[in-house]
């Protein structure tokens, strides 16, 4: 899990994101992420290079 | 002069809003009370360093996003916890108490105490910073 990791917000409980966003560690700000990815409430997505492919991806 | 009944009590556990899941919410900001009396005087005190707790109790749910799920891997660490009268705006007549590292000693996931009990999760934060907000 590097600072560079994506997240995709699963969860309808996250504050101040909603369920769909991608949000970045930096957003998540002091929050334990390993908590959150094992609660269901975000799931990672790769990088910013891997989130810029499923973006082009979703274009196509 | 106002009272307050709380019914909409707003809980926030490492950044999960789990409101709707609360049965109780007890917050205590204390600053321990460091002695300094000296001969020929009364007692006499100083503040100390903070010693706060904050006792949640959850009605338990092993769904994903739920309970269960989100506080399972929180015991043994510290985090935040956010607390607030009501789920509105913060605001002077609706405070956030915000307790940053706070540790998280245990979580009990099965609680049967007796056949038919509802199934609550009590969970004590200890230590940390609190820190009030009105705005």
């Amino acid at each position: 899990m590097s600072d560079m990791s994506q997240y995709k917000v699963t969860s309808r409980r996250l504050v101040g994101h909603k369920e769909g966003d991608l949000v970045s560690k930096s957003d998540l700000g002091d929050a334990n992420i390993e908590a959150l990815l094992s609660g269901g409430h975000i799931a990672e997505v790769g990088s910013k290079s891997s989130k810029k492919h499923e973006a082009k991806e979703e274009v196509l | 002069m106002a009272s307050i009944s709380f019914k909409d009590c707003s809980v926030v556990i490492n950044s999960v809003d789990l409101s709707d899941r609360v049965r109780s919410a007890v917050l205590t900001f204390e600053i321990e009370a460091q002695e300094v009396t000296a001969m020929g005087g009364n007692r006499s005190f100083i503040g100390g360093i903070q010693n706060n707790t904050c006792e949640v109790t959850l009605l338990q749910d092993f769904a994903s996003n739920e309970t269960e799920a989100t506080v399972f891997s929180l015991v043994g660490t510290q985090t935040t916890v956010v607390v607030k009268p009501t789920s509105s705006a913060v605001g002077a007549t609706n405070p956030s108490y915000t307790l940053t590292a706070a540790y998280l000693t245990n979580h009990t996931p099965i609680n049967a105490g007796e056949p038919g009990a509802v199934g609550e999760v009590t969970l004590t934060f200890t230590g940390g910073t609190l820190a009030k907000a009105t705005s």
